[in-house]
């Protein structure tokens, strides 16, 4: 299969004036509802193949999937078709690809000529070849017409779910670890889930990075998983470990009896304890545990579910896992801390406390429609919102999706941030008892700061690849190469040495608040000629196809410039993740609305100061003296899990103008102004301990899961477009 | 004096075109035609390239000057006359284009611009983006369409309308409010949508697409193409029933200058049907209306909305508020020569990187503007309460609203820089025309008096700085 890219240039010329820009459908005199759908930005799709004389295959607009995208078809450079999918496929149905709706299929000229190459291109309206959909087709004989085409293609699709394999590869440390691949699907991570003793323990997902599994063929190797055994596993006694695919097989070796910590020759014992004494009474901060306290008698049984649809890879509720791992280490230090993967965990585990005469809160990381609900312990549901209002519209089949619901349940809430306590306190009444507690960053971070030390060259590694707008060519209209192929980043070299005045960004592509492709223009508009400064944007994704069209656009209609543009994509192990903090003089944020966005917290933890809006959740720890304020304006919106809704809230408009102007005074004050920015990145360091320490998040749940609440804000809304709207 | 004129669209086409990309250039020259014949003897060409050397010689031979006035964009004028050829132009950019594409020499526009030696536009900024192009010293002139004797001001504006009847025979007129839009909705839009709107064209067009609006409240009415995307209508239209969503007082009249119905309404309609419920009125107006339902359309309005990113010179705007309608606009390009706070509620915006629209390849090289929505949302409640319950506040905005533009584009202002650019390209002055009996009764009673009444100058006098 020979590879072309696209010329844009060749496309047919576009009329004057803007009709382009409107989103809307393009002028017709006598529109054919089949031609007039419009330009879609964000498809994705698949040239499946050829049966009979029909291309087939199918393709989505992940952002709007209800609307139909249009593939065209290219023989030799030239448009030869357009077609819509929408065809009904079973298949995409069934492997939770929306509707299914998406299926598209041409028919190709009968005349094609035999043995001769033709260069066939599939590629979506929006100008993003098809996976699969540049190929050189040569045909052994002439084509002939399919009898059933529709039902034939179909058919030949809709594969059973295929057979899961992976493997159980044992104990390091306390984790057990191993892999696992749908062959099927082989980019849909698997959910695995693991029982000690046949009670369900947890659930993990198999999307670790394993060069091992790459090396071997396996696609592109990200399909390792690692879970974490209870502290509380009995020594000495055999544990019966079952790992298995979620609801369904064992993996190969998955069935086994581990015995943890075996018991020790009483020597052996002896130099045992008396080497972890001697470490503890030389550290200064373990220096407590010479002098034992009694044991906590408060536990906390935490709750994150993984969502599980393997369709909800990378999305926000995933960030949950994160704010839970976070809590747990403080909540470690105000009592016992136990996992609970479902609501039966949860009561026997409060039983057993119970019985002890102690209590427990059950903290579920989760929005409060997902709490646990069937669950006898008092529930704390731990929330991340980034809106001023939250859903409170239900339906007969989920009433739960009125959050007011879950939280009168509940009876109270913690938020991330002030701003989303407030929205809570705005549906909930203004007694209602919530806090606003962030997750605790600064004391992992914080080392990373150096008093009054400027930023360092470094050298970073990723498991991935590294993509750099040095060396590569930009002009306007230049045809765009395609993206590598997972397969190939082991072909690209992932190490980027990065130097000069280093703005990082930290995010998911597929999340459309982070306004990234703007935040990419404004720092090339805003320091466009200097060679020297560089923007980091570490993508959060598994396929760069994802944002490889948008960067490429976005840089070819903003050559010449000389400044740096580095795109990171992939796994950065924790070395590496510090050395990038270590090389970056700012923390860049440009989104319309965050929950409390924790690369920001982290990289100010570490002294780095930020160029950020001062909105949502960036209220409570973006500050002047801090960080660069952008400029923002509040607009509506309607909820992300509402399709083509209403606006039932609002998000924030950054000021263009203001970002580029931030770009380029960052990069003054970082190059020329030592002392201002070491003021600045003190500034960062020490806003963080105040506000997202641990000794401070941990005074702050003890205080609030004792009740101890001062209520912060008398319910108004924290929204100026609402106050507006309830003025009219 | 013989004065040529051509644009790309003429009379017989513009209403199949209405709406079309150079749409507006066909307006320009309609407006411009008046000042031609009053400067010499004007005479409309259809093809320059075979009519107008043809022209130009016999006047030379009988020793009368003649220009060429062409209303294109640069890179769309006859090059290569004898005849001495005047580019006349909207832009709303910061740059104009100066780099060319896909093989065309003229899409650089520095290339037409010097070969015709001089050009014609229609506002300040437009001249500073040319001149950063062309030097300080290309002559380049700022000349408004002259909108304003044609809708001044004839009689008080109302800001709050009790039972008003406006008639808007031959377009096609949606009342929304409390109507299901669900159609447009996008799952069901290219289906359903595209069927209703056939029907309803249909049916409107078998009886003759009579209809008359009841208006009632505070009117505030938009004039735009949904296909242009600089015109940011979705926040017009998102500000307004953010401002009034339970409010039947308050009421919006779209009049989309589209001729198809579908790339007109489809749109429009989609977007209404994704804001929600709402009992504010909004009215959707799609169709030519005839000059009198025009200008009763602007008697009956109480303000004029623009959320523009970009404007040349917005006839619309210019037409409304020359009728003493208060403006609801951003103050960027030309909106800055004539909306100030004594006749409108600026919008405060912000400049953003953009490229030129006609340019494929998508380059950013200029910049235009984003408003900010809570000061939309803010202009909407004040304009609102200053409607209903101050009348006195209103009729000084009003009046201000069309002295400002009797001094932004008044046939006296045309005609003089009209001459200055026959003068410059022929090397003769054309017989200027003495204010006429229309133009002295612009300065009318009501105008008189208000001028008495503001202790300064409203905008008044702005030197003509252009040459």
């Amino acid at each position: 299969m020979r590879r072309t890219g696209i010329n844009r240039a060749r496309l047919p010329r576009k009329l004057f004036s803007a009709l382009r820009r409107s989103r809307e459908p393009t002028k017709t005199p006598d529109p054919d509802p089949a031609e007039a759908v419009g330009p879609i930005r964000s498809s994705v799709g698949v040239c499946d193949g050829i049966t009979g004389d029909r291309l087939y295959g199918w393709a989505r607009d992940v952002e709007q999937p209800d609307q139909a995208v249009v593939v065209e078809i290219f023989l030799d450079d030239e448009l030869v078709g357009k077609e819509i999918a929408s065809r009904s496929r079973p298949d995409l149905a069934a492997a939770g690809v929306g509707n299914g709706r998406y299926g598209w299929q041409f028919a190709l000229p009968l005349d094609l000529p035999v043995g001769v190459p033709i260069e066939i291109l599939v590629r979506s309206d929006d100008g993003r070849p098809l996976d699969a959909g540049a190929f050189t087709l040569v045909l052994d004989e002439p084509l002939t017409p399919s009898a059933e085409p529709d039902e034939e293609v179909a058919r030949e699709d809709a594969a059973p779910i295929s057979p899961i394999r992976g493997h159980c590869d044992g104990l390091r440390g306390d984790d057990l670890y191993g892999w696992a691949q749908d062959t099927e699907h082989p980019d849909v991570p698997v959910v695995i889930e693991v029982s000690l003793n046949g009670e369900l323990a947890g659930e993990t997902i198999a999307s670790l990075t394993r060069p091992d599994l790459r090396a071997a063929g396996l696609k592109h190797g990200r399909y390792g998983w690692r879970f974490a055994l209870p502290r509380a596993l009995p020594a000495g006694v055999p544990v019966d470990v079952e790992v298995r695919i979620k609801g369904g097989a064992p993996l190969a070796d998955g069935i086994f009896s581990l015995d943890f910590d075996p018991p020790l020759a009483p020597e052996d014992q002896r130099r045992c304890d008396a080497f972890v004494r001697a470490a503890q009474s030389l550290g200064g901060e373990a220096a407590g545990t010479d002098d034992p306290s009694p044991a906590p008698a408060a536990h906390f049984i935490l709750h994150a579910p993984v969502p599980l649809q393997a369709a909800n890879f990378g999305r926000p509720e995933y960030s949950y896992a994160f704010v839970r791992q976070a809590f747990a280490r403080v909540l470690a230090k105000l009592g016992t801390v136990h996992d609970a993967p479902d609501a039966a965990t949860a009561d026997r585990l409060l039983s057993e406390i119970e019985a002890r005469g102690e209590s427990a809160a059950l903290l579920c990381f989760a929005p409060p429609h997902r709490v646990l609900a069937a669950t006898r312990c008092p529930v704390v549901p731990v929330v991340a919102w980034e809106f001023p209002t939250i859903p409170v519209a239900s339906s007969a089949d989920d009433p739960r999706a009125d959050w007011r619901l879950g939280l009168r349940q509940c009876g109270r809430a913690i938020a991330l941030s002030q701003f989303a306590a407030d929205a809570i306190r705005g549906a909930m009444g203004a007694a209602f008892p919530v806090a606003a507690i962030p997750t605790p960053s600064w004391d992992r971070f914080s080392p990373l700061y150096r008093p009054g030390g400027a930023p360092t060259p470094q050298t970073v590694r990723i498991d991935g690849f590294v993509y750099d707008s040095r060396g590569r060519d930009y002009a306007a209209a230049a045809p765009i190469p395609f993206p590598p192929e997972p397969t190939e980043f082991g072909a690209f070299e992932g190490v980027v040495a990065l130097d000069g005045i280093v703005f990082t960004s930290i995010f998911s592509p597929h999340d459309n608040r982070k306004n990234w492709k703007e935040l990419l223009i404004a720092f090339v508009d805003g320091l466009r000629d200097r060679a020297d400064a560089t923007i980091v944007l570490k993508m959060i994704a598994t396929d760069p196809a994802i944002w490889w069209w948008r960067v490429h656009d976005a840089l070819n209609g903003m050559a010449p410039f000389a400044c740096r543009v580095v795109v990171l994509h992939g796994f950065l192990a924790d070395a590496d993740f510090e050395a990038l903090i270590a090389a970056t003089h700012w923390i860049v944020n440009a989104s319309s609305a965050e929950g409390l966005c924790m690369p920001l917290i982290e990289y100010m933890s570490a002294g780095k100061p930020a160029i950020s809006p001062r909105h949502t959740a960036m209220v409570d720890y973006v500050t002047p003296a801090n960080a660069l304020v952008v400029d923002s304006t509040e607009e509506p919106c309607g909820f992300p899990h509402e399709e083509g809704g209403e606006w039932s809230t609002t998000r924030h408009r950054i000021a263009f103008d203001a970002l580029a102007g931030a770009f380029a005074n960052g990069y003054r004050i970082a190059r020329d102004l030592p002392d201002d920015y070491a003021r600045r990145a003190a500034a960062a360091h020490d806003t963080m301990r105040e506000f997202c320490s641990e000794a401070v998040v941990a005074a702050q749940l003890d205080s609030f899961l004792g009740l101890n609440l001062s209520a912060q804000n008398a319910g108004e809304s924290p929204s100026q477009l609402m106050k507006m709207l309830a003025a009219s | 004096m013989i004065l040529l004129d051509h644009a790309a669209f003429d009379e017989q086409s513009i209403n199949a075109n209405l709406g079309a990309p150079e749409y507006s250039y066909w307006f320009v020259r309609k407006a411009f035609r008046p000042m031609l014949d009053r400067l010499g003897t004007r005479q409309a060409v259809a093809d320059p390239y075979a009519e107008a050397d043809a022209i130009y010689r016999a006047a030379r031979d009988r020793g009368e000057p003649c220009v060429l006035f062409s209303f294109n964009p640069p890179q769309y004028v006859p090059l290569g006359l004898e005849c001495p050829t005047v580019p006349v132009f909207a832009w709303e950019y910061d740059t104009i284009p100066t780099e060319s594409w896909e093989g065309e020499e003229s899409e650089d526009w520095r290339v037409p611009l010097t070969r015709c030696g001089a050009a014609v536009t229609h506002c300040q900024s437009a001249v500073r983006a040319v001149r950063r192009a062309m030097g300080d010293d290309y002559p380049i002139w700022s000349v408004p369409a002259p909108v304003y004797s044609a809708h001044r001001p004839r009689g008080t504006a109302r800001g709050w309308q009790t039972g008003v009847r406006l008639p808007v025979d031959g377009a096609i007129v949606i009342d929304t409010s409390g109507m299901d839009l669900s159609l447009f909705l996008p799952d069901t839009m290219q289906t359903l949508g595209v069927r209703a709107l056939r029907t309803l064209n249909r049916a409107m067009s078998e009886q003759g697409k009579r209809a008359a609006l009841q208006l009632n409240g505070v009117v505030y009415t938009a004039v735009f193409n949904p296909d242009d995307g600089r015109k940011n209508w979705g926040d017009l239209v998102d500000g307004f029933v953010w401002a009034f969503r339970d409010n039947p007082d308050a009421m919006l009249i779209l009049k989309i200058t589209q001729s198809d119905i579908f790339a007109g309404l489809l749109p429009v309609l989609s977007h209404l049907a994704r804001v929600g419920r709402y009992r504010c009125r909004i009215i959707v107006v799609q169709g030519m209306l005839s000059q009198d339902a025009y200008a009763a359309m602007a008697e009956a309005t109480s303000y004029a909305v623009n959320t523009s990113r970009g404007e040349g010179q917005c006839l619309p705007l210019m037409e409304f508020m020359s009728a003493g309608r208060p403006a609801i606009a951003p103050t960027h390009t030309a909106m800055a020569e004539y909306v100030n706070p004594d006749n409108a509620f600026p919008l405060p915006s912000r400049s953003r990187l953009a490229d030129w629209p006609h340019d494929p390849r998508e380059a950013r090289r200029c910049h235009d503007y984003d408003i900010e929505f809570p000061s939309l949302v803010g202009a909407y409640q004040q304009s609102f309460r200053i409607a209903r319950d101050d009348p006195g506040r209103y009729r000084s905005m009003s009046e201000a609203a069309s002295i400002a533009l009797e001094n932004y584009c008044s046939d006296d202002i045309t005609l003089r820089r009209l001459a200055d650019v026959i003068e410059r390209m022929t090397g003769h002055r054309p017989h200027q025309p003495q204010p006429s009996v229309q133009t002295a009764a612009a300065l009318s009673h009501a105008t008189a008096l208000a001028r008495s009444l503001f202790k300064r100058p409203v905008s008044l006098g702005r030197k003509d700085t252009s040459q």
